[in-house]
């Protein structure tokens, strides 16, 4: 019996380091977990079909850049793959990438919490420029919290 | 130090390239290093700034009033100052602002308001 434990044991083992690839490994078909499985940088290389399955990613609907900036200091709060940010004028901001998208035909959203409007004014791939309106259709500074972010792919 | 660097633009308006700080590791190098370092690689990511002359600064000499932000202007000496000559940008509604302001009667103000909110 003890040695039946042990080769249950074994088994597991082995199990274990087939499921734990290294970098260069491929799991093919669906693979079932029992508890959610934790990973820590996976690679989505899979473009979006025109008919996406529900759930399932896609490297252009991953967010490829986001930042949360002082729209007064322009000191950058918090972000992913922004490395500065550009002053422009009133309202005016251009946040530069680090890693470029693949093309300037991605999605970009800007908010702040004084603005009322804003606008993508130039896509490209290496940078965004949003202006802030107010109710008059002013430019006009954006707040201490000012978020910009960009889908599509890398 | 902090830096940032001011782009003039043909007009005589300036803008001004502030680097993110949270990627400074100040193990690595000084600040106005990596400042520049960020700053010259990030310039090449917006091609609206290539060809425009530009100027390293301290950070703590850009105004912290922005309520003239469209009058900043350069200059070798003081550096970013604001041009009193400057004039404000024109308010979008003026047009209907004047003419409320020259209403005589009760129905002038109603047509205009009536503009206003179609």
């Amino acid at each position: 019996m003890r040695r039946f434990v042990r080769r249950i044991g074994d088994i597991g083992k082995v199990i274990a380091a087939a499921v734990s690839t290294s970098a260069n490994e491929t799991i093919t078909g669906a693979w079932t977990f029992s508890t959610a499985p934790s990973i820590a940088n996976p690679d989505i290389t899979g473009t979006a079909p025109a008919t996406p399955v529900a759930g399932r990613l896609y490297k252009d609907t991953l967010i490829g850049m986001w930042v949360n900036f002082n729209g007064t200091t322009n000191a950058i709060s918090d972000d992913v793959n922004a490395t500065s940010i550009t002053d422009n004028g009133t309202g005016d901001y251009t946040v530069n990438i680090e890693t470029d998208f693949a093309n300037a035909t991605y999605c970009a959203l800007a908010i702040g919490t004084t603005a009322l409007s804003f606008r993508v004014a130039t896509f490209a791939v290496g940078s965004v420029r949003v202006q802030f309106f107010n109710e008059a259709g002013t430019a006009t500074d954006s707040s201490a919290e000012t978020c910009v972010l960009a889908v599509g792919d890398m | 130090m902090k830096i940032c660097r001011v782009f003039v633009c043909t007009d005589g308006s300036i803008r001004i390239m502030h680097p993110n700080m949270r990627r400074w590791n100040p193990w690595e190098c000084s600040e106005g290093e990596f400042c520049r370092k960020l700053i010259d690689a990030s310039m090449t990511k917006d091609p609206t700034l290539a060809g425009l002359p530009y100027y390293d600064v301290d950070a703590s000499s850009i105004p912290s009033d922005r309520s003239k932000r469209h009058a900043w202007r350069w200059a070798d000496n003081p550096g970013v100052y604001v041009d009193e000559t400057v004039p404000d940008p024109p308010h979008p509604k003026q047009d209907q602002l004047d003419r409320i302001e020259r209403a005589q009667t009760v129905e002038e103000i109603k047509s205009i308001l009536k503009e206003m909110v179609k």
